[in-house]
């Protein structure tokens, strides 16, 4: 990989970062040393996956790396120990029916074009567990394909698929809270 | 055959990720044409797929004004 090449991706990379590590300075670096590594190591891609997942599968090493020195927890195994099922299975009752009514998000246009909106959507991917957070970013942000992530996170295809479940789901119930019946209009 | 709201909105997250089989895409929209809940949550989980590809390229860092 040349650093011209580099240079297309820079962008989405960072927003990646900044999404998981709340230092501008911090995600900064740690796209740069992801460079630095793809520079290096430009003859150990292996063309099996695209090279935005390459790069951000080398990024994502770096920034669970950052979380553990920062002296935050990162669960090694995906699915256990994060509390997402949970928070989940609390949307449902028994019989699978939602607690509290999904409201109807009206106007989806003008929602997009609404930085406050897009502010509180940022606080909540913020508040999903780290695992949770990279695969639905990867999937998302990245748009990595799914077979992709779950090698990357190395998980099943249907746990990959649990876990971007948990995500959306959350964020749905966060953003419904904060924003749709938080007081905003 | 008759899916739950629980199992409907799997489906349809997984419908975002992967292609359904037929008779998954066939139990979704039987369920959703007579749900109200989960035709908004239909709805709610396309436009938070737009949303964040929306999500701008970095806050401005505060500290560093």
């Amino acid at each position: 990989m040349d650093p011209e090449e580099f240079e297309t991706h820079r962008t989405p990379l960072l927003r990646f970062a900044m999404l998981q590590v709340r230092d501008r300075d911090v995600a900064a670096d740690l796209v740069q040393e992801t460079m630095l590594a793809a520079l290096t190591a430009a003859g150990r891609f292996s063309g099996d996956s695209s090279v935005r997942t390459w790069l951000t599968g080398i990024l994502r090493h770096k920034i669970v790396d950052h979380i553990r020195k920062a002296g935050r927890e990162v669960s090694v195994d995906a699915l256990a120990g994060e509390d997402s099922a949970d928070l989940v299975d609390a949307m449902f009752r028994e019989d699978g029916h939602y607690v509290q009514m999904p409201s109807e998000w009206r106007d989806p246009e003008r929602l997009l074009s609404e930085r406050r909106f897009l502010e509180v959507l940022e606080l909540c991917v913020r508040g999903l567990p780290a695992t949770t957070a990279q695969a639905f970013l990867m999937r998302e942000l990245m748009g990595c394909e799914t077979g992709e992530i779950c090698k990357e996170l190395e998980i099943t295809p249907t746990n990959c698929w649990v876990l971007l479940h948990r995500a959306r789901m959350r964020l749905r119930a966060c953003l419904e809270q904060r924003w749709f019946g938080g007081g905003h209009k | 055959m008759t899916l739950s709201c629980k199992e409907a909105s799997r489906l349809m997250s997984e419908a975002l990720d992967r292609k359904l089989e037929l008779r998954e895409r066939f139990a979704l929209r039987l369920h959703v044409a007579i749900c109200t809940a989960c035709t908004r949550v239909e709805k709610q989980l396309m436009i938070l797929r737009h949303a964040v590809a929306e999500l701008p390229a970095g806050t401005p860092d505060r500290r560093t004004q």
